[in-house]
């Protein structure tokens, strides 16, 4: 408990996680899906967003975030030492947005090192941190989406003439399915195109 | 030291992959792979080694080495044991608290060397000493 006392200013992983222990404490340790909904809140992050715009999100809550070429079977490394903290991802993701569900897996990382710091671990023992921080990409993901979507219909909306927003909201429509889609199933994705090019090199 | 067929078996399981998808990426027969990781069989020739090498992406050199057609030169083994040496002091160091987001279950050579140097990079040791 010495970080509670040593002050939560200068680091905001540790305000988020007193936060969300002081809103969840009756039932703890909340779902995957509870802590990825207040996780996007925190954070601010929007589906899609450049990788300058992350890296500034990333900086604002004392981490550095960079992209650079990894081995190939790395997606993201994170780190911390002293009040030091970084997160690497790979420039070679495969599949479009996979940068950032590995961003919010290293994230869940580094939150439960803090939550286990303070005492308040999410997971048993026979829990696997690495499953579980894939369930919170996925769910942080659409979440992200979900937030953003009020005000897209809101925009499609205010279109005036009627097909267009009729259109309007059609394409909403099937591009939020598909995106949620894309959350759910980017694991599965990235192991196919894996596999596929794997296929590939063998065969020449 | 870890015999042929048990290495081949545990890189295989560490990869996520079947017998049948070995057969499917290498061309070569499942059986004959069930065979060789039970040493029933001797470690297969050369030019298989370089498909199952492909298959289980590894260096073709890795599965030479392992089968006995090649031995590790000095200076590799030496660069090797000092990035593993590295990367198990990263590991046990509590003050540095790490974490990946891995394909599979198996940690490369490289990928421990890039570990290392993100440790040196942070707490401003030097394990690898030019390795």
């Amino acid at each position: 408990m010495e970080l509670l006392t040593t002050g939560t200013e200068n680091n905001p992983l540790l305000s988020f996680c007193l936060a969300v222990i002081s809103r969840h404490a009756e039932k703890w340790p909340p779902t995957e899906e509870v802590l990825a909904e207040e996780f996007v809140a925190w954070l601010g992050v929007k589906p899609f967003q450049t990788r300058d715009a992350m890296r500034e999100l990333c900086l604002s809550k004392g981490i550095e975030l960079s992209f650079v070429p990894l081995p190939s079977e790395l997606h993201g490394f994170n780190c911390s030492f002293q009040n030091k903290k970084e997160i690497v991802i790979s420039v070679h993701e495969m599949v479009p947005f996979g940068h950032v569900h590995t961003l919010f897996h290293e994230f869940r990382e580094m939150l439960e090192r803090v939550f286990i710091e303070i005492g308040h671990a999410t997971l048993s023992a026979k829990e696997s941190l690495e499953a579980k921080a894939e369930e919170f990409a996925m769910f942080a993901r659409m979440e992200t989406a979900t937030r953003e979507l009020p005000g897209y219909l809101e925009t499609v909306g205010d279109i005036e003439k009627n097909w267009h927003r009729y259109f309007g909201y059609a394409f909403l429509g099937v591009f939020f399915v598909a995106y949620l889609f894309s959350c759910i199933f980017l694991p599965q994705f990235e192991d196919m195109i894996s596999d596929a090019r794997r296929e590939r090199y063998v065969r020449t | 030291m870890e015999n042929f067929g048990s290495y081949v078996r545990r890189l295989r399981k560490s990869k996520g992959l079947t017998l049948k998808q070995v057969e499917t990426q290498a061309k070569v027969s499942n059986a004959y792979i069930s065979q060789i990781e039970r040493g029933l069989r001797n470690p297969p020739h050369p030019d298989i080694l370089k498909r199952l090498a492909k298959a289980y992406d590894v260096p073709h050199r890795e599965l030479l080495v392992a089968a006995g057609y090649l031995e590790e030169d000095s200076a590799e083994t030496a660069k090797r044991r000092q990035i593993e040496e590295a990367y198990e002091h990263v590991r046990t160091d509590p003050t540095f608290k790490q974490g990946t987001r891995l394909k599979g279950m198996h940690v490369s050579l490289e990928t421990k060397r890039f570990i290392v140097e993100m440790y040196e990079k942070l707490t401003q040791r030097n394990l690898l000493k030019g390795a």
